[in-house]
């Protein structure tokens, strides 16, 4: 009977209420039970497939998808010249890493500093790269647009006192598209608010190593071309506007 | 008896939370809430928007861009656009330019090259109208449906006026394949 049930004794209210109705229904109740608390945790999100936290690490080559972009990451490399990017200190290297970003939100995106992360490398100037610029022409990496992929070069200045890697794990960064739990509104940000998030995935690829002296640097077909790698610091920003201390054609004006 | 009470209110009450979930499910996001104010236009016209008036005069899609002695090519291609832009009562300047595709995907104007016409850089005044091209890069495929998106302010856009101006490209492998200029910024009376 219900009414021998006690809500009054040691093992808990809920636990014994539950235990006594379902026993005074029968036995099958429990599972049906069972069932109608799966449906009910499903239908508020219990059943969703949750991504594995732990960060995949591929082969270079392979996509990484990060939330708003996908990053290839295809080779690296280290070199004591590099375009016409100048070293902090002359006995310091450029280590470098060609990928392609493709932007996979739906607006134009500018990715952040810190999408690539090298692990594994010591004596780095700093941690950002201290220039990224699109193969193509050198420019500068800005924005990017949705489907519209760009092989980038990802360059760090590593001082030469450092060992040089003959490998390199590249973590890729990610962006989770939520709810922003200040202004409500949805957008790609950390899935953790302290920014602690794992990375979309790791890339680990060998490090091709080119360390001769600039006058006896082997040929362009030894490797990617100097002149393909980044020359954003030397290249101008092509301007189409008027400066009142320069000429109004449409020339650029740096 | 009472186990049927007790089992007609646990029901009753994940009926109302199921409820609950619908209606919050079901309103709209506080992005859709707060989205721009459109204001809708076609090439050739005049379309106002809260602080500035806009008009396409003409568009055209080509290959590469040639500004000064530099070619900028794309993996798809240029949209050029001519614009007379001018402020309505106030000095304001034009800080979002944009252009979207029939799925909905938001191409912002270069940053390739600086256009101070539509990034905030030329402060406009009342009764003095400029003209100038902009320039955007699309993917191929997308150059024939294109609509331009103005706005007053390049970091939030939301509950303001937004011009829209479909562009009259219809095929974007159509497109020149030498490169173009853009004109500059100028003044019109």
């Amino acid at each position: 009977m219900l009414a021998d049930v006690s809500v009054t004794g040691r093992g808990g209210l809920s636990r014994r209420l539950t235990r006594g109705l379902v026993d005074q229904a029968a036995p099958g109740l429990r599972w049906a039970v069972a069932v109608v608390l799966l449906g009910v945790s499903g239908l508020f999100g219990g059943l969703d497939t949750v991504a594995d936290p732990r960060a995949e690490t591929v082969a270079a080559g392979t996509p990484v998808p990060g939330g708003p972009w996908e990053v290839t990451v295809h080779e690296a490399g280290v070199r004591r010249e590099l375009g016409k990017l100048r070293l902090q200190k002359e006995n310091d290297r450029w280590l470098y890493v060609i990928a392609t970003v493709r932007i996979t939100a739906t607006e134009s995106t500018m990715p952040p500093s810190d999408l690539l992360v090298l692990e594994g490398a010591t004596g780095l100037v700093k941690p950002t790269p201290a220039e990224a610029a699109l193969e193509r022409d050198g420019s500068r990496l800005r924005l990017l647009h949705p489907e519209m992929p760009e092989r980038i070069w990802f360059v760090w200045e590593q001082s030469g006192d450092a060992p040089v890697p003959t490998s390199l794990t590249i973590s890729i960064e990610q962006r989770t598209y939520r709810e922003d739990s200040l202004g409500g509104e949805w957008q790609w940000m950390d899935a953790d608010e302290k920014g602690d998030d794992p990375p979309a995935g790791r890339v680990t690829v060998p490090v091709k190593a080119d360390l001769t002296p600039p006058s006896a640097s082997p040929s362009p077909g030894a490797g990617p071309s100097p002149t393909a790698g980044p020359s954003a610091s030397a290249r101008p920003r092509p301007s189409v506007n008027p400066k009142p201390s320069r000429s109004p054609s449409a020339g650029p004006t740096q | 008896m009472k186990l049927l009470r007790r089992l007609g209110s646990a029901l009753f009450v994940l009926a109302a939370l199921a409820t609950a979930q619908a209606v919050q499910t079901a309103e709209p996001t506080l992005n859709h809430a707060r989205r721009p104010f459109p204001v809708i236009g076609e090439v050739g016209e005049d379309v106002a928007a809260r602080t500035f008036t806009a008009r396409v005069q003409q568009v055209r899609c080509a290959a590469a861009l040639k500004i000064g002695e530099h070619v900028l090519d794309t993996q798809g291609v240029w949209i050029v656009a001519k614009l007379r832009v001018g402020a309505r009562s106030e000095p304001t300047s034009i800080a979002y330019a944009a252009a979207r595709d029939s799925a909905d995907r938001v191409y912002q104007t270069t940053d390739r090259i600086s256009l101070d016409l539509v990034t905030g850089g030329l402060t406009m005044q009342p009764g003095l109208p400029y003209e100038g091209e902009i320039a955007i890069e699309v993917p191929t495929a997308s150059a024939g449906s294109l609509t331009l998106l103005l706005a007053d302010n390049s970091f939030d856009q939301r509950l303001d006026s937004m011009t829209e101006i479909r562009l009259s490209i219809s095929d974007g492998s159509a497109c020149s394949a030498e490169p173009t200029t853009v004109l500059l910024p100028k003044a019109v009376s």
